[in-house]
């Protein structure tokens, strides 16, 4: 994890120098957490996930200069990680229903599975994208509300309503299925 | 909001049932791959700006340290003397450690 301060000064050099040395430091201390935002977003897909997280990347790296700091890099990260989701599921869903269960059917691996992830991906699935984007970057990235409602540009009050929605859901599933935490 | 326990004991389920991302070495090289040519321009025209102006420096240095070791009377040293040398070695080192810190950034 890098400071503040360090965050900064590699910023700099991007800006100033196009230091690509300082960009891959960059993009090192970010991209776990970028792959894991979109594995989960994406329910369990390496391939579109790696992808996702590239194009965040690239994109980042044009737009460094109208970075202003005043959210954090990794906020904003997320906010062009959501976008690149959001115009990526539009796209899917113009080619219609087959192609968007086939970008989000999970590789899966039923030696290494456990129990556990295939009940998280069941309880992932019930919910619907933008609900799944606000438990993903509360439950599992521990942002706050007010950052998750600038990532996504929607108001506190609307974040707040899909996450309690998203929360009975689940509930609702677990019952159904016999999941227990 | 604050995160109630009800909160916790979902975020703690979740995360113990997330999929492990695996370890992808060549995510860095090809994110970096993809990024556009390297525009020459602004960092060219530093390099050279930095370039010609350690020229003038080490030029403008020598010609001190010339001047100083012919006007030097070693039967008398003055207190100008050893600031002028002071003076000299500090603006000297000071050079060579850009220059070095330049040659090995690269």
């Amino acid at each position: 994890m890098l400071s503040r301060l360090e965050e900064f000064r590699l910023i700099s050099r991007c800006v100033l120098a196009d230091d690509r040395a300082a960009f891959g430091a960059l993009v090192e201390a970010y991209q776990g957490r970028m792959r894991r935002f979109f594995m989960n977003l994406t329910m369990g897909n390496a391939a579109l996930s790696d992808d996702l997280a590239q194009d965040t990347f690239v994109k980042a790296y044009l737009n460094l200069r109208s970075f202003k700091g005043l959210a954090g890099f990794g906020t904003w990260l997320y906010r062009i990680g959501y976008n690149e989701f959001y115009n990526q599921s539009r796209r899917i869903a113009e080619l219609g229903e087959d192609a968007i269960t086939a970008a989000c059917e999970p590789v899966t691996n039923t030696a290494t599975e456990t129990e556990q992830s295939i009940d998280v991906q069941t309880l992932m699935r019930s919910l619907n994208e933008q609900e799944r984007v606000v438990v993903t970057l509360f439950y599992l990235h521990d942002v706050e509300i007010k950052k998750i409602s600038t990532i996504t540009s929607m108001p506190v009050g609307t974040v707040k309503s899909h996450l309690s929605r998203a929360k009975a859901k689940m509930s609702q599933v677990a019952q159904a299925e016999g999941i227990t935490a | 909001m604050k995160r109630t326990d009800e909160d916790l004991k979902i975020a703690s389920m979740l995360k113990q049932g997330q999929k492990p991302v695996g370890e992808n070495q060549w995510f860095t090289p090809r994110v970096l791959n993809r990024l556009p040519e390297k525009q020459r321009g602004f960092s060219f025209g530093l390099t050279l700006l930095i370039v010609v102006a350690m020229v003038l420096a080490i030029t403008v240095c020598s010609l001190l340290w010339g001047s100083f070791v012919v006007n030097q009377n070693l039967s008398v040293i003055t207190v100008r003397d050893v600031l002028q040398f002071g003076a000299l070695v500090v603006v000297t080192i000071g050079l060579m450690s850009t220059g070095v810190h330049y040659a090995l950034k690269d």
